[in-house]
């Protein structure tokens, strides 16, 4: 295993550049404007591979520009490079049943590379033990093969539990090694509480003064770790932390911290220009389980409150001031005195953390009430984080139970994914000839979009707020009257039904 | 690399004389009376320094080592009062060390200072490096960027064969370039929508 994956490693390095992906999509993005053969199209993206590999291994002769480029690796573009590109745009390819045994053989090699470091593992039970590497290809790959015999929303809900248990229960589940796992063992003996317990929160996927961001919200404060280091929030406020002035001067240690928080925020936007808000209605754990009470709210039979206008634009202002005011906050922290106060006023390290539903609901969902954070103090900025803290909470399960997504409407990870939702990769598209304006697709969004039934005029019908949770397509009795489109290429689309 | 196994990282490290400031900017003190490191063996130097390298990252005090340039292991000594870690998640990024050496390893040329997860090195973690008045002529610091100002053969003896990075302070902003085309991208793309 260990030789298989090192001969991985090497080969297969300059396909996990956040740039190779970026440039594979605006290939297929040309591509498909032009009517091209297939050949052609398969000629093109093998030269485009082979010049960049080679580009990379030019690139990695001289150490320290490749050291730049090397935080911008992850293994989780060559996963979607290998696997969920082809599973997206080649599924209707005569072809595409035997692409489906890379999947399969990925999974096999996923649960063989468990057998092979439980080698290392003296007795008893440590879980799943496994590379992230591995990891990803086993979580993706299960995926692909489910996504080849699902329907649209049974995939997105198979879709949705399965990063929910990644995310929220992956840091005690997935391991990287024996190693790793005694140290997370040893991290849940320590019971000593703080503020801010980071040194119980490793994140798995920290390695090598990486950080792995996605854009919805993977909590850091899921207990033993999250999966990956945090949400866009996270990462501005590392941003905001940073002293600018020792940047100037050019400070090594901050300069270090620059580089790695830049690198994680490019990697970050190359994420949300090709997934925008996708990443919410998909992944974003804090919105699935949040979810959870409106599956309770429909099982009651209590009907839903569809927000008014004003209500909605409550949720947006204070969903930015919250943010704007916290992130102003993350900045006051690289001021603190040794008391950890700013001007007489104790803040904590991630302000914004601190506040947010993410920090007290992933941790109590991944460890039970007994991972409920302890709150502040009213000394903590005259009790402005405990008293925020709770009302935030109040406001998660209040958008929630009476609202579909309301709560989504205030999140400040779906407003900066939501810039990306016109402009980027991904773009829902209406054939205003097709539509037959039923509202079916207003009805059905949880959202409570109505652009899509409004609009009689252009094609694209992306909006700030949408989460591309395709509940519209799926739902939608127009044949090919609305379609997701990636890249230029349709994903799916809507086909006639006779019941709607 | 995440795909890839755990490597060693290392850099060779140039000896300096350490100056009343360099021990003001450690923040460090001057203490009275002798250096009991250096008084347990004749004909040695400690070098003190802080390791703040770019790409140094440990996770523990063991997982760093010396080598002099016959690749015998040196003692190193830690102090635990400097140890910087960003994250707080037991990573260290940056801390102050001090390598004993004999005259002859000054003499011969490099101190090679290695840092990985394979490396388990028996290295003495101490609260506090203190630096002695009595024993200020056998205090060096050692630096990777730069070639002093002023040669003098005794307090430099090191290979001049360092890995640097000595344009580290404008690389970071090669993020900014691709950032900056994906928002002008964005925004055009949005303009063409409409």
């Amino acid at each position: 295993m260990n030789t298989l994956y090192t001969f991985l490693a090497h080969y297969l390095e300059p396909l996990t550049s956040c740039f190779y992906l970026l440039g594979l999509l605006f290939l297929f993005l040309f591509l498909s404007r032009r009517v091209s053969p297939a050949t052609w199209i398969y000629v093109s993206l093998t030269l485009f591979t082979v010049i960049f590999w080679l580009l990379y291994r030019i690139i990695e002769e001289y150490p320290a520009v490749s050291r730049w480029t090397e935080r911008l690796n992850s293994p989780l573009v060559v996963i979607m490079v290998v696997l969920v590109l082809p599973a997206i745009f080649f599924k209707h390819s005569r072809w595409y049943k035997y692409f489906l045994i890379l999947p399969a053989l990925l999974l096999i090699l996923s649960v063989l590379e468990i057998f092979h470091q439980y080698q290392e593992v003296p007795q008893g039970f440590a879980w799943f033990l496994m590379r992230p590497g591995y990891l990803i290809a086993g979580v993706i790959s299960f995926l692909v093969l489910a996504h080849s015999f699902m329907g649209l929303a049974t995939f997105r809900r198979a879709t949705r539990i399965t990063m929910v248990l990644v995310l929220i229960y992956g840091g005690f589940a997935f391991r990287q090694n024996y190693v790793d796992y005694q140290a997370m063992v040893e991290r849940r003996v320590d019971t000593g509480k703080d503020l801010m317990v980071f040194s119980e929160t490793t994140p798995v996927m920290k390695y090598e003064q990486r950080l792995s961001y996605i854009p919805s919200a993977p909590c850091r404060f899921s207990a033993d770790g999250g999966y990956v280091q945090g949400c866009v929030m996270e990462l501005l406020q590392r941003i905001m932390q940073l002293n600018f002035s020792k940047v100037a001067r050019g400070d090594t240690v901050e300069m270090t911290l620059l580089a790695i928080a830049l690198a994680a925020l490019l990697a970050m936007v190359v994420l949300l220009f090709i997934g925008a808000r996708w990443w919410c209605g998909w992944i974003c754990p804090l919105s699935s389980l949040g979810d959870l009470f409106d599956f309770l709210r429909k099982k009651l039979g209590l009907p839903h409150l569809k927000p008014s206008h004003p209500l909605k634009l409550t949720y947006l202002v204070s969903g930015l001031s919250f943010a704007g005011f916290s992130l102003l906050l993350a900045k006051a922290y690289a001021h603190i005195d040794k008391q950890g106060a700013f001007l007489g006023c104790k803040i904590p390290m991630h302000p914004f953390c601190k506040i947010c539903p993410g920090q007290q609901v992933c941790p109590v969902a991944s460890k039970g009430i007994g991972a409920y954070p302890p709150l502040p103090g009213m000394e903590w900025l005259f009790g402005f984080f405990k008293i925020a803290a709770l009302l935030l909470l109040g406001l998660f399960l209040f958008g929630f139970i009476t609202s579909r997504r309301l709560w989504c409407r205030f999140c400040p990870m779906g407003m900066i994914g939501g810039i990306f939702n016109r402009g980027g990769l991904l773009a829902l598209k209406k054939d205003v000839q097709k539509c037959n304006g039923c509202g079916v697709c207003s009805d059905v969004c949880p959202m409570n979009i109505h652009r899509v039934q409004e609009e009689k005029k252009h094609n694209n019908v992306s909006s700030f707020n949408c989460i591309y949770c395709l509940k519209c397509v799926d739902k939608c009795p127009q044949d090919q009257c609305l379609s997701l489109q990636f890249s230029g290429k349709i994903i799916v689309q809507s086909t006639f039904k006779i019941n709607g | 690399m995440l795909w890839g196994m755990a490597r060693e990282k290392e850099v060779l490290l140039i000896f300096q004389p350490i100056s009343k400031d360099d021990i003001i900017d450690m923040g460090m003190e001057i203490q009275k009376g002798d250096d009991p490191f250096l008084a347990e063996a004749n004909n040695t130097f400690l070098v003190i320094g802080t390791i703040n390298y770019p790409s140094f990252s440990a996770s523990g005090f063991h997982r760093l080592m010396a080598y002099d340039v016959s690749g015998q292991p040196l003692s190193l000594l830690i102090d635990r009062s400097s140890v910087y870690s960003e994250f707080e998640d037991g990573t260290i990024n940056s801390m102050r060390i001090a390598i004993l050496i004999d005259y002859p390893t000054f003499q011969s040329g490099s101190v090679r200072l290695t840092w990985g997860e394979s490396l388990n090195a028996p290295n003495k973690v101490v609260d506090q490096i203190k630096i002695y008045e009595n024993s200020l002529d056998r205090y060096r610091t050692f630096a990777w960027e730069s070639k002093p100002q002023q040669e003098n053969t005794d307090s430099y003896a090191a290979s001049l064969e360092i890995i640097v990075d000595d344009q580290a302070d404008i690389y970071y902003l090669w993020y900014l370039l691709p950032l900056g085309i994906l928002f002008i991208l964005l925004i055009v793309r949005k303009k063409l929508l409409k």
